[in-house]
């Protein structure tokens, strides 16, 4: 990937490169992770990674106290964050970008009433607002999706709503107005393409928000249900075993969000250079 | 004769991207005498902004001189030192571009802009710069100078806007005056008033003048000389009125050709005469003569080499193979 | 002529934007008639009030008083049908071409949406037409599945005439659609403008403050200063022989070969447009009456002139 100087961007190459293996680790989980995620092991419970005293080579990141390989669960782990994370910011962008060009183009009551609810929405903390909606409809991973998208679209609805606030002025959409085009036409036809580019750049930022969150509502229990590998329930599980020395139950998740958070980072802050120089999003 | 104000000789300019290097300017050669209008007309992609801008070499960035002679008042321009080049810029050599609001800082008063040179290159104190300030609003006809030292240039109308950049420029009674599509931005009437007030400096401070713009018609009211561009070279350079009324450049006659008149006003039937295609792009320049696959008069050599300009006397010049066909 | 035979009819409309004290006057009191088929020139300078007349004729903005008829109907008043129909008779084409084609479409697609949005034609006929369109405008073929970015100013600004054109509209508001083009470009796309007005028949309403180009291209001129109409009439009236003092300003400061004086002064702002003739300020031939009453347009040698003294300068 490179810069707008034509130089190779090391850290978004880094990034990217990351979150593809992620990926792909994810997609292939039953092929490479070496042992069943939720298969226990009373024999081999809380061993150490291998490179640490007492480590066994079967268990190449050690154990639990349930003895489940923490490699495996880390690996199927990504496969939950991942595509909980991508499907929820997927949900909010498309809430969002629906809503924020109805309010943008339509303006008017449509847009003031829109626009209320976002301000509203904004007010309230996201995570305290994820977790009373957790706490109402009960755990399970498709509920994670849909609270994040709930909680997460206003930032599209604004961005967009701006975006096309622009765009509305352009004339081929005068045009289209002058042709008889009618308003969902043109806001699917010649509004929705217009802003993809912003949506795209915003969900690559998102995503590392929508992580973060999804781990902190499994951290607490209001999240992906047990016995699921997920990062969040593996960090939550692993915090008394950290007190008495078995640091790899919450480093090692630990460090597989921060990883995934930073490369998402990092990632949106080039694609945003690469669309947005203007920085509308900023 | 004395020595020329200006020459410059076979200036080239060249533009360094991500695409590689592009020749903007080619071939460019002008002389200006003291006191002097030359106007310079082109289409977009001519490269007539990059010679106003090569001239006190305020390039931007990615554009360099890469060939020719610049000399001012017999002074190479291409040898001074920066702290030369800066006094020459704004006290010799001063500039007025097409949008004078960007030109003019928005958050300045207007008394403070105009004073300003004067501080900084005649070492006047702010006392008796205001005081020159208010002389030179005067002198550029805008009405109530007391009144609009005060204001900012977000107050004042693009005419006005435009009076005031034509001011800070002719603060430091420049030598030379290059101004860049100076009236473009502005309504007809006021384009008019603002070519009569160029000229009329002129009259009074002696500059020497370029003009540069894409409209002929400014060129005819104001301009002893014009030289005509096209893909980054002067394909024809004569006095306006030889220029005008006996074009022999095909482009130039092209032109003129197909200015829509007054005179054709409400008859359905008729249609202008057109130079078909369209400019070429700096990077995309046809090899021979540029003008060559627009014009209905090409021949053998066109396409294969690059005019001279042929010499007709009289300081007229034509940089096309059909003046050695002619024999003139 | 019939009232029914106006494709556009304009009675004292009137367009004011901003609250008091600061209103702005856009359209202030502007009655004209477009006929079928005819090529009508609006030229005045800016803040005149000629792109709001445009916006308004091409129902973007409604007026805020007068009345706008469409084939002899209020536009208020158009039934579903009458509205489809004036959203297929009248088109636009608009100054910047870099605006006015969508960056996410095909040029195909830019050009077939009008049929699209009035459900005529099958697909292939659609496509066709669009070739042919393309044609007319001198345009090769392979323009159709290519998109805005790989052309020119001049050439979208062909793409966007054959967009205007391909529903075969009774009139065409353009506007300033060659100001923002090269010298070289703007006399080709004037000519493929009269060519398609003689094979379509098509009307124009050209909107412009290129004297010269408007003068050649209209059949009637309307001139307008700070949001009314000083003078309406035949182009060859207009042009060679004006009645209104504005009129000849404009005229003489279009024309490099005459030798007048330079006009006087700015236009006021439309916030604060002087009493009585809106042009007395700066004219040369204001007398004290010209200051306390405005006047009406008036017949004056064969045209409508709005000057107390019109037949007297």
């Amino acid at each position: 990937m490179r810069n707008r100087f034509g130089e190779l961007d090391l850290a978004a190459t880094a990034a990217a490169l990351l979150l593809l293996l992620f990926a792909v680790l994810a997609m292939l989980a039953p092929l490479v992770a070496p042992h069943d995620p939720t298969a226990s092991s009373l024999s081999a419970r809380l061993l150490p990674p291998v490179w640490s005293e007492g480590g066994q080579s079967t268990y190449l990141l050690g154990t639990d106290q349930l003895g489940r390989d923490v490699l495996s669960r880390l690996i199927y782990g990504a496969r939950v964050s991942l595509t909980v994370g991508v499907a929820a910011v997927l949900m909010a962008g498309a809430i969002g970008t629906a809503l924020g060009i109805t309010a943008g183009y339509l303006g008017g009551f449509a847009d003031q009433i829109i626009m209320r609810v976002v301000d509203a929405w904004m007010a309230m903390p996201s995570l305290v607002f994820a977790i009373f909606l957790a706490a109402m409809v009960g755990q399970s991973a498709i509920n994670v999706v849909l609270i994040l998208g709930l909680v997460y679209w206003t930032r599209y609805a604004r961005l967009v709503r701006g975006e096309v606030l622009s765009l509305r002025e352009r004339d081929f959409v005068k045009l289209a107005v002058v042709t008889g085009a009618s308003s969902l036409r043109i806001m699917v036809r010649h509004i929705l393409p217009n802003v993809v580019n912003t949506t795209v750049v915003l969900a690559t930022l998102m995503l590392g928000v929508v992580i973060v969150t999804e781990a902190s509502l499994s951290f607490l229990g209001v999240g992906v249900p047990p016995p699921n590998p997920a990062w969040g329930l593996m960090l939550a599980d692993g915090k008394q075993a950290m007190m008495v020395g078995k640091w790899w139950l919450t480093v090692l998740p630990g460090a597989c969000i921060l990883l995934t958070v930073m490369s998402a980072s990092i990632l949106g802050d080039y694609m945003r250079d690469r669309f947005d120089p203007k920085g509308k999003m900023r | 004769m004395t020595a020329p104000l200006l020459e410059i000789e076979d200036l080239a300019v060249d533009a360094t991207g991500s695409a590689g290097t592009v020749r903007i300017l080619d071939g460019v050669s002008i002389g200006l005498g003291e006191g002097e209008t030359l106007g310079v007309v082109g289409e977009s992609g001519s490269g007539k902004s990059t010679l106003a801008a090569a001239i006190p070499r305020l390039l931007g960035p990615g554009l360099a001189i890469s060939a020719g002679r610049m000399r001012l008042a017999g002074e190479d321009v291409m040898a001074m030192t920066p702290a030369r080049l800066r006094r020459m810029r704004g006290a010799e050599v001063a500039t007025i571009l097409q949008d004078p609001l960007h030109s003019l800082t928005p958050w300045l008063r207007i008394g403070t802009q105009v004073a300003e040179p004067a501080v900084v290159h005649d070492r006047l104190s702010w006392k008796a710069a205001q005081a020159r300030a208010l002389d030179l609003l005067r002198g550029v006809w805008i009405p109530e100078p007391e009144r609009r030292l005060r204001s900012y240039p977000h107050e004042m109308s693009g005419g006005m806007r435009q009076r005031v950049a034509g001011a800070v420029a002719l603060s430091c009674a420049p030598r030379l005056l290059i101004a860049d599509e100076p009236t473009t931005a502005l309504d007809p009437t006021i384009q008019l008033q603002y070519l009569d007030l160029l000229k009329s400096l002129q009259r009074e401070h002696g500059f020497a003048l370029i003009l540069i713009t894409h409209d002929l018609g400014v060129v005819a009211r104001t301009c002893q000389r014009v030289g005509v561009m096209y893909g980054g070279r002067f394909v024809e350079i004569g006095t306006t009125a030889e220029v005008m009324e006996r074009p022999r450049h095909p482009y130039t006659r092209g032109l003129i050709a197909s200015m829509p008149r007054l005179r054709s006003a409400g008859s359905r039937s008729d249609r202008l005469a057109i130079i078909p295609g369209q400019p070429p792009v700096p990077g995309q320049m046809p090899p021979g003569c540029r003008f060559h696959p627009r014009c209905a008069q090409r021949f053998e050599p066109c396409d294969r080499d690059s005019p001279p300009a042929f010499d007709l006397g009289s300081d007229r010049r034509v940089a096309c193979w059909l003046e050695r066909a002619f024999g003139t | 002529m019939t009232e029914s035979q106006a494709m556009i009819g304009l009675d004292a409309v009137v367009k004011t934007y901003g609250r008091a004290p600061r209103i702005v006057h856009a359209v202030d009191g502007v009655s004209l008639r477009v006929d079928l088929g005819e090529t009508l020139g609006i030229v005045g300078e800016s803040g005149c009030g000629k792109s709001t007349l445009a916006r308004m004729m091409l129902g973007l903005e409604p007026p805020t008083s007068g009345v706008m008829r469409v084939s002899g109907t209020d536009l208020r008043a158009l039934d579903a049908g009458q509205r489809r129909r004036y959203r297929r008779e009248v088109q636009a084409v608009f100054q910047d071409p870099y605006s006015s084609l969508n960056p996410r479409m095909r040029i195909a697609s830019t050009l077939t949406e009008p049929l699209v949005v009035h459900r005529l034609y099958s697909a292939n006929e659609r496509r066709d037409r669009a070739r042919a369109i393309l044609e007319r405008v001198g345009l090769p073929d392979d323009t159709l599945s290519r998109y805005p970015h790989e052309f020119s100013g001049g050439q979208r600004q062909r793409i966007a005439i054959a967009r205007a054109l391909i529903l075969e509209p009774k009139l065409i508001v353009l506007d300033e659609p060659i100001s923002a083009l090269d010298v070289s470009i703007r006399a080709q796309v004037l000519n493929i403008l009269a060519d398609l007005r003689d094979a379509f028949g098509t009307g124009y309403v050209f909107i412009a403050h290129d004297l010269a180009a408007v003068a050649t291209i209209s059949d009637r001129i309307a001139v307008m200063y700070l949001g009314r109409i000083v003078e309406i009439g035949a182009a060859k009236d207009v042009a060679h022989d004006p009645a209104h003092p504005y009129t000849r300003m404009l005229f003489a400061a279009a024309d490099p070969t005459a030798g007048t004086l330079p006009p006087q002064g700015e236009p006021p702002s439309p916030i604060t447009p002087p009493a009585g003739c809106h042009f007395h300020s700066r004219c040369p031939f204001a007398r004290p009456d010209c200051a306390a009453q405005a006047p009406a347009l008036r017949e004056v040698h064969g045209r409508l002139a709005a000057c107390h003294y019109a037949e007297s300068l």
